[in-house]
């Protein structure tokens, strides 16, 4: 089920909230749990075994692992094997043998494995717990009930954010409900419901015309035009799929941690990566990059540890070699960032690093959607204006229908709306709490859901762009 | 956020979310879409649970029986011409309350050319069995009023570049090929080619077949001096006429549009029959002819003539100028043409290879073993692709 969905809006919500807010305490969890249970059954019914056994399995190796036992390490290491060996059955399986296959001319033939919804985020949530639980920064979850909460917690089951244990632990048995966190809990979901169904879907539909087409039939102009809304797209998509997750976490009185941060404003790559999917980073930057011995090291062993980072990152997104050039394409340039070019930078204006980073970016985005290494190749072909022309009419069909998209995607990917509230603050302090202003909220609120309504009863185009990851 | 702000979110939210709950639980659900002309998704069992669609279906299920859909489609459509855009869904509309479709896609030529294989296999058949074959290709509102579209359109060309595709595999020296595409744009200005279509419509409209059929006639070569000026044009005075765009659109555009008949000032009596398969059996004009007349809202087929009433529907005409028969493989464009081809012949047979899967005969077997003297392909040239792939199923 995803968000953006009429069963979701009218059936699975208002159902949930009322059993959830009718419920006493101790069994709010429950009501929680079985919800998102259903939850990620309606897209998945055979997998939510493997997601129930992963739980039951965890619970109990982070039992094992807490105790002050010999066997500890090993509890640990045979934990993080299992959970990776989940993921790389479900995940990588076709990818690693279809590599074998063409690298040594062998004809090893497996089925297809289908992939699990959210098996990425899920996995790590649950190897996040078995390091937390190891390392001593949080206590073992005695309770299955909550340990399956917090994996299943259907806010962030399928794209994310990631939670870490640390993060929600304590909410878990004891959160705070009040009608002010609700409400900022309906404006922040009606926001993220806006960026997905107003402003990713419609560039969808300009990135897939742009990306199905051949590539030989597009204009220079076009593909730019192309890549943008895809950058846009995917921006708008995945940061509206968190602000419907933080959103509805507050409604259920939980508290996640940001996940975006207006990337597109940053002005280098490593800045980028500081706002971009805050949380996988960081479960990268904690489980990975400092075990490695982060920047604690020569600079040899520095810029190898970032490509482990890095390639490690771009595989999590995708079994196919595309994201793992696409994670490298990163890691080298924060690696040059970090030996020079960080410097260099910092003496351009800001406005010529700003561009630098939308080209790298946007570039890097290319090999994300390109369906092969091929395709990628010749989208980079087109964007040079190699062997084609400058422009085309389909530039201008996408611009008359869907100009107006763009343009207000673009401002709305900086922090102009937290801007204009800060100057109003500024000159009147109470005048954003004031009783007319609070209506006009509500009122805009209120027409800006119909509006999302309206859009997806008339849309064919509404998939999660992270749900494949 | 002040508790004051707090209860102006979150209340009405709660009542919107939980009335439009309300309401798509009580609402009673629907059998058809008539603006979308098609069945809606009815609530899903319990072997669909089995078969693993359960979830897929029960979330069309809510879509299509939604509260208040199609009055919320029609207002998201209102308020996109209101703000200026000229396109909903895949639709321009367009001044004067035209409505043109998104041009078609190009065809690669490898397609195109197993498309005429198909062609000049059946044309074998036909020339097997003593007739004369001849290729129509019918001119499609999209490419004759180009014209109308905002210059930005892309893929204006399309279609003759696939009129032109399949001209070229066709096999001339066995089937005499008619072009009225090229004829429509040499002999009509784009202002008097308007006068030939539906504005609302996909289809040419009475005017526009009737000019269609005498340069066929002409071309055909059968007949000489035909007398051109016996035929009038009469309207249907009751009813409305509902385009087929008008109609996916929710008849979002307010546009009265007449219904033309072109026929002779004497009409015949002509005598329809349907083969079942294995007889004919004979049946009144009114059930294949104008079916619609008397309804308040008439579409194109309800107007001329339905396809699936072309399976296969014979038109006898005692007093025909012509002593041929002749067999029609057809679309929705020859509708109008109808009653023409049965004032020069005295035999039409109208097929529709949508329609004949219920005959026990494929399409090779009906041009074997019909009588005609002469077989015709009619297919407008932006549909003759779905057409003959559907002659090619059905073999």
């Amino acid at each position: 089920m995803i968000f953006s969905n009429l069963v979701f809006l009218f059936l699975f919500l208002p159902a949930l909230l009322i059993l959830y807010y009718i419920s006493k305490d101790k069994f709010k969890n429950y009501v929680l749990l079985l919800f998102s249970l259903i939850f990620y059954a309606w897209g998945e019914p055979k997998y939510v075994f493997l997601m129930i056994a992963s739980i039951v399995i965890n619970y109990i190796l982070g039992i094992k692992i807490s105790h002050n036992s010999k066997a500890r390490k090993l509890w640990f290491a045979f934990s993080i094997i299992f959970n990776l060996g989940i993921l790389i059955i479900f995940k990588y399986t076709n990818f690693i043998i279809d590599t074998i296959n063409s690298a040594i001319g062998v004809s090893i033939n497996i089925p297809q494995i289908a992939l699990p919804l959210g098996i990425s985020f899920f996995t790590f949530q649950m190897v996040s717990y078995i390091i937390d639980v190891y390392r001593r920064d949080t206590e073992v979850q005695e309770s299955i009930v909550n340990l399956a909460l917090y994996i299943s917690l259907f806010p962030q089951l399928i794209a994310g954010p990631i939670v870490r244990y640390q993060t929600v632990d304590k909410q878990i048995n004891n959160r705070e409900h009040s009608m002010n966190k609700f409400a900022v809990g309906v404006n922040r979901f009606i926001v993220g419901l806006a960026k997905k169904v107003i402003f990713a879907n419609q560039l969808g539909l300009i990135a897939d015309g742009v990306f199905n087409a051949q590539v030989l039939e597009l204009s220079t102009l076009e593909a730019w035009l192309g890549l943008i809304c895809y950058s846009l797209q995917i921006y708008f998509d995945f940061s509206g799929y968190s602000d419907m997750a933080i959103g509805l976490g507050k409604m259920f009185g939980f508290d996640f941690l940001e996940n975006f941060n207006y990337p597109y404003i940053s002005q280098s790559v490593s800045e980028f990566w500081r706002r971009w999917h805050i949380s996988l980073g960081s479960w990268f930057r904690d489980y990975v990059y400092i075990p490695l011995g982060g920047n604690r090291v020569n600079q040899i062993r520095h810029c190898v540890n970032l490509l482990i980072v890095w390639s490690l990152t771009g595989i999590w997104h995708g079994a196919n070699w595309n994201f793992l050039i696409w994670g490298l394409y990163y890691g080298i340039f924060i690696i040059i960032e970090k030996l020079f070019l960080g410097e260099l930078l910092n003496k351009l204006p800001r406005m010529l690093r700003h561009i630098y980073l939308l080209l790298i970016v946007t570039i890097g985005m290319v090999f994300f959607r390109a369906e092969s290494i091929s395709q990628a190749k010749g989208f980079i072909q087109a964007l040079m204006g190699i062997n084609t022309i400058l422009y085309n009419n389909s530039i201008l069909e996408y611009m008359h229908d869907l100009g107006y998209v763009v343009v207000l995607s673009i401002l709305f990917a900086t922090p102009i709306i937290p801007k204009i509230k800060s100057i109003i603050e500024t000159k009147n302090e109470r005048i954003l709490e004031s009783n007319q202003v609070c209506c006009l909220h509500s009122v805009g609120l209120m027409s800006l859901m119909l509006v999302e309504v309206v859009m997806i009863i008339n849309s064919t185009y509404n998939p999660f762009l992270y749900f494949r990851f | 956020m002040n508790n004051y702000k707090a209860k102006w979110i979150t209340i009405p939210f709660i009542i919107i979310i939980m009335t439009m709950s309300f309401m798509n639980i009580i609402s009673k659900d629907k059998e058809v879409s008539a603006s979308e002309n098609r069945t809606l998704q009815q609530k899903p069992t319990i072997e669909d649970i089995k078969d693993g669609s359960f979830t897929d279906k029960f979330e069309e299920y809510f879509s299509d029986q939604f509260t208040f859909r199609e009055e919320l489609f029609k207002m998201y459509a209102k308020t996109k011409l209101a703000l200026g855009f000229d396109k909903v869904k895949s639709y321009f509309i367009l001044d004067n309350n035209w409505i043109m479709p998104t041009p078609s896609d190009e065809i690669p030529d490898a397609e195109v050319e197993n498309l005429a294989e198909e062609i000049n296999r059946l044309a074998k058949i036909g020339l097997e069995t003593n007739k004369e074959i001849y290729y129509v290709s019918t001119p499609h509102k999209d490419g004759m009023l180009s014209h109308l579209y905002p210059q930005y359109t892309d893929g204006l060309d399309n279609y003759l570049n696939n009129r032109d595709k399949l001209k070229k595999h066709i096999d001339t020296e066995t089937i005499k090929y008619i072009d009225l595409n090229e004829y429509f744009l040499k002999a009509f200005t784009e202002e008097e080619r308007e006068d030939l279509y539906f504005k609302t419509d996909h289809h040419w409209n009475g005017i526009g077949a009737f000019e269609g059929f005498k340069y066929i006639i002409n071309n055909m070569n059968i007949l000489e001096n035909i007398p051109w000026n016996r035929y009038i044009t009469t309207t249907l005075d009751k009813g409305s006429f509902l385009g087929s765009y008008n109609m996916n659109l929710n008849k979002l555009v307010n546009e009265s549009e007449e219904i033309p008949y072109v026929h002779t000032k004497d009409k015949s009596d002509y005598e329809y029959f349907k083969f079942d398969g294995k007889k004919d059996v004979k049946v009144k004009e009114e059930d294949v002819i104008a079916t619609e007349r008397d309804k308040e809202d008439i579409l194109y087929g309800g107007a001329y003539m339905f396809g699936k009433d072309c399976s296969i529907l014979k038109i006898r005409n005692k007093k025909s100028i012509s002593d041929k028969k002749i067999i029609i493989f057809r679309d929705s464009y020859q509708a109008p043409t109808s009653w023409l081809f049965a004032d020069v012949f005295a035999e039409v047979q109208l097929v529709d290879p949508r329609h004949i899967d219920n005959l026990g005969m494929n399409v090779d077997d009906i041009m074997r073993e019909s009588d005609a003297d002469i077989a015709m392909f009619m297919y407008n040239n932006s549909a003759f692709k779905m057409m003959i792939e559907e002659m090619k199923e059905q073999r």
